[in-house]
């Protein structure tokens, strides 16, 4: 190695000393700069029609056959006092002017009164029933004759809530879950369902152990995802509480949020 | 590679990513591999001695062909041939080290009586070849590893490449996650020894072929020399 080899290694040394400084340094770098987040605007969409559309409380009865009333003369008296007796037995209480004074009341003991205000002395009728030509039998098909005025039997544990509030409370809750809830990618993950089971205390913070209740929707494909979704959901109710705006007089019906349900939809 | 990658897992979407991303040579080469490591170490070393080459070979060239030129045309002018080869006759351009051989060829052909002239003539030609062939020898020593890092370069990033793909492949197995965030790092490491392979490439397969085709020029120009020194030797033979 001559002289003018030595020289030329130095040149070519520190060119590249002095190319790689330069990339390092930044002067020719690359930066990615990410836009600047939009101010994010929560919107929760108090979804009115339910998850899985249903009527309120569909009959599986076979409806009777309609019988046209005999036709006979007019009685003014005997036709008002038969249906004052049927819609005494058919009408209970309306449930919600019951409970909001006091939202106390459990189904199922909400069950038991109506019945017994069969016995109590019935009221008198709201209205003074029209005479009619139609049968007793009229409405028998529909055997909920005021459906709206008696809130979603089906719907179990949160009957005195009512199914608007029970719909906007979990909007509520979902809401609040989603940002932090990031389930994993894979094969069939999107499948994947994990149900929690999560107590809150009145604050809306988590006590006590969160649970998985349980998992649906695995496959061969999605196995390998299933305990990182699980844990991926027990980390979103982590980040996400304390839960904040949850209404407090309906403290019974969130705190204990049972089958608390992570899926693909609810990550979008 | 975890500590970036543990980040990224545990950023959550909703957080805007904590600065801008980075595409230095420095840390790219820190978070790879080790064998990817070695990989670009070996690729930016074969940059260096390229250019290294380069530099030299491109200087060695240019004087040898610049002094030959000039040594050449102060020959013909010259007027007394011994003359000229006592005082520049050990001179180092390539030019000189053809006459350096003729000359001596010419004495010791010369010195003796009864040798044939037809004889002389193929000893003088042999000669000044041999000589035409050792100067280009020792200016093109070089070009033969110019020419092995321009062709091998490029395998050599190709195979660290694969190597660090396999490797961030083998990552999201383990991670069970196939979010860009956990794969591209690791590709962009990978792609990394590539990019310095062709960077020592490129420049390595340009220069072997400019640098190849002045050796060429060079080597025409001595043996055009050594034609007219031969020729001037053979008439010299004629007069004597």
């Amino acid at each position: 190695m001559d002289r003018s080899e030595r020289l030329g290694l130095g040149v070519s040394t520190a060119g590249h000393v002095l190319l790689f400084g330069a990339l390092s340094l930044g002067l020719l770098q690359t930066s990615v700069t990410l836009p600047p987040p939009q101010q994010t605007i929560d919107v929760s969409i108090a979804d009115d029609v339910a998850l899985t559309s249903m009527t309120p409380n569909p009959s599986t009865a076979e409806p009777e056959a309609a019988q046209a009333p005999e036709i006979g003369a007019y009685e003014p008296d005997a036709a008002p006092s038969e249906p004052v007796e049927a819609a005494r037995v058919v009408e209970p209480e309306p449930a919600p002017r019951a409970i909001e004074p006091k939202p106390k009341p459990q189904p199922r003991q909400q069950a038991k009164p109506t019945p017994a205000k069969v016995t109590q002395p019935p009221k008198p009728a709201p209205k003074p029933q029209r005479a009619s030509r139609l049968g007793n039998d009229f409405l028998k098909g529909l055997d909920d004759a005021p459906p709206a005025r008696n809130p979603a039997p089906a719907a179990g544990a949160n009957a005195p809530m009512g199914q608007a509030a029970v719909r906007a409370l979990n909007a509520e809750i979902n809401r609040q879950i989603r940002p932090f809830w990031r389930p994993p990618s894979g094969a069939d993950a999107d499948r994947l369902v994990t149900l929690l089971s999560v107590h809150l205390d009145r604050n809306g913070g988590v006590v006590g152990q969160i649970e998985v209740v349980g998992q649906q929707g695995l496959t061969a494909s999605n196995r390998a995802q299933a305990d990182l979704h699980a844990e991926r959901a027990v980390q979103a109710v982590m980040r996400a509480s304390p839960f904040r705006n949850l209404p407090p007089e309906y403290y019974d019906e969130w705190k204990w949020l049972q089958p608390l349900r992570f899926d693909a939809r609810l990550a979008q | 590679m975890t500590l970036p990658l543990f980040l990224a897992a545990a950023v959550p979407p909703s957080t805007p990513a904590a600065g801008p991303i980075t595409l230095s040579p420095v840390s790219l080469f820190l978070e790879a591999d080790i064998v990817v490591k070695i990989v670009m170490i070996g690729l930016l070393l074969a940059s260096v001695w390229t250019w290294g080459i380069i530099v030299s070979f491109t200087a060695r060239l240019g004087r040898a062909r610049k002094r030959s030129e000039e040594f050449e045309r102060a020959f013909w002018q010259a007027q007394d041939m011994d003359a000229f080869v006592k005082d520049r006759g050990k001179d180092d351009a390539p030019s000189a080290a053809v006459l350096q051989a003729g000359i001596s060829e010419w004495r010791r052909s010369t010195a003796k009586r009864g040798l044939s002239a037809e004889g002389t003539r193929d000893r003088l030609a042999t000669a000044m070849g041999s000589a035409v062939a050792t100067a280009i020898d020792k200016i093109s020593d070089r070009l033969n590893v110019l020419a092995t890092i321009g062709s091998v370069a490029p395998f050599v990033g190709l195979f660290g490449t694969v190597w660090g793909i396999m490797r961030s492949f083998t990552a999201i197995a383990g991670e069970q996650n196939t979010s860009l965030a956990v794969v591209a790092p690791g590709i962009a490491e990978a792609l990394f020894a590539t990019a310095i392979g062709l960077f020592a490439a490129i420049p390595a397969v340009i220069a072997y072929n400019r640098l190849s085709h002045g050796v060429n020029r060079l080597e025409a120009r001595l043996q055009r020399f050594a034609d007219g020194l031969y020729t001037t030797f053979s008439r010299e033979l004629e007069g004597a």
